[in-house]
């Protein structure tokens, strides 16, 4: 799970025409709104013709809205992964995970001002990639605690599969809905960590 | 969701708008000033009640996207002008009264059946299984789950979800108070709320929480030994 340094960097390679595309699209709906994009205010944005555009997305606004949506979704995921990636241990790594997952989307301003149609637009498009969203963030976890499994920093018995699902519906559902906890609190994200999410996982090892 | 994305963008399922700091509250189970958000529940025998389960009754039968005031007033018997007078917002407020509703019906059920039992894995797992059954088999939700799932996830973004959460803390809470300090009981019915609409919205294939041992299974493997290091 080695981060792509791209995901890095600010600016998204010259060379990517493809990416170059959606990062303009992304730029129209933080600037306008979704209802606002068409390929015309892209193709200006991007500083490509609409021909171009329509070469990569032969299927039009739809699919650049769709292709556009879930690669944002996935930047983000990389993001957060590189950007715990070095920290020791599974508690470390969680609580910064949070922390820094909640700033990025509060910083974030596609949301903001999003009308509820633009928002339904945005959720259809979106909710194909939820499924996958959850068994890349699942299948990652589980890769982490079966290296911590092999050194036995967890619980006997735990089933890393199982505790993996547990730790994504969590996070998922903190980062989507922290109802009262405040997110960006370092302290208060650890205790939360080490009540609800590894308390059960982690443990006094073998 | 926020000046900052929601949970949609990032793929989580439920949204929020990021309005900045949802609660300053260093305790989260204080912070109940959010559930404002939420419509207050209808009271039993009410025409708001009428109203707000003819608004259930239509969604099972034609779905949120179709269904009007006007539907609704027809199906609880009284004029267009009542329901708005009761319900200025509309068929949105109309919404969240019969949600708020639903979940204090839910959990009125539930608190009876949870006096009996003697410890907090019992209870836990018998409030998760009965929720997981209540909600899924609910009439309304199934068929907006089943046909208009975005409006679904946009009805819950603007932090409602959040407000849903902590009404369930604020009202599953005090059958759990046998069991634990206030403040974590808060916390502890507001993490199996989680448990129940997490496995809601992204059904597993391995575990279902509407079986009443799993849910145990579950409280006890995951919850449980975080509560005492919290004590």
């Amino acid at each position: 799970m080695s981060p792509d340094a791209e995901w890095v960097r600010s600016d998204v390679p010259e060379g990517d025409v493809r990416e170059r595309i959606m990062s303009a699209a992304i730029r129209c709906v933080e600037r306008d709104g979704v209802r606002a994009v068409s390929m015309e205010a892209v193709a200006a944005e991007a500083g490509l013709s609409r021909t171009t555009l329509y070469r990569h997305f032969p299927g039009g606004r739809g699919q650049l809205v769709s292709e556009t949506a879930t690669w944002e979704v996935g930047r983000f995921w990389r993001r957060l992964a590189a950007a715990v990636e070095d920290l020791p241990t599974m508690e470390d790594r969680l609580v910064a995970g949070l922390v820094i997952g909640t700033k990025m989307i509060r910083r974030s301003t596609i949301m903001a001002n999003l009308l509820e149609p633009e928002l339904e637009e945005l959720v259809s498009a979106l909710r194909p990639s939820e499924t996958i969203v959850h068994q890349v963030i699942r299948d990652y976890l589980r890769d982490l605690l079966d290296v911590e499994a092999a050194e036995g920093r967890l619980r006997p018995g735990t089933d890393t599969h199982e505790a993996a699902d547990y730790l994504t519906r969590m996070i998922l559902s903190y980062l989507g809905s922290p109802a009262g906890w405040d997110l960006t609190d370092r302290e208060q994200t650890r205790r939360l960590v080490r009540t609800e999410f590894i308390a059960g996982i982690v443990g006094p090892s073998s | 969701m926020t000046s900052g994305a929601g949970g949609h963008i990032i793929g989580t399922g439920g949204t929020r708008t990021a309005l900045g700091p949802s609660s300053s509250a260093s305790d989260p189970a204080d912070a109940r000033s959010t559930t404002t958000q939420l419509a207050s529940t209808v009271a039993p025998g009410s025409t708001e009640e009428r109203v707000v389960d003819a608004m259930f009754a239509c969604i099972a039968r034609w779905g949120l996207a179709k269904t009007t005031v006007e539907d609704v007033a027809r199906t609880a018997g009284i004029s267009r002008a009542t329901v708005y007078r009761l319900f200025p917002g509309g068929k949105s407020s109309i919404l969240e009264a019969g949600l708020a509703t639903e979940i204090t019906r839910l959990v009125a059920a539930l608190s009876e059946q949870l006096e009996e039992m003697d410890d907090l894995e019992s209870c836990l797992g018998r409030a998760i299984g009965v929720a997981t059954v209540f909600l899924r088999d609910h009439e309304a939700l199934a068929y907006v789950r089943e046909h208009e799932w975005s409006a679904v996830e946009s009805f819950l973004a603007h932090d409602r979800l959040d407000a849903l959460f902590l009404l369930a803390g604020t009202t599953l809470g005090p059958s759990l108070l046998r069991f634990l300090p206030p403040e974590q009981a808060g916390r502890v019915a507001v993490w199996a709320a989680r448990m129940v609409v997490s496995y809601l919205l992204s059904p597993s294939e391995e575990m279902d929480l509407g079986d009443e041992a799993t849910a145990r299974r579950v409280v006890a493997t995951y919850l449980l030994p975080g509560l005492g290091a919290a004590a």
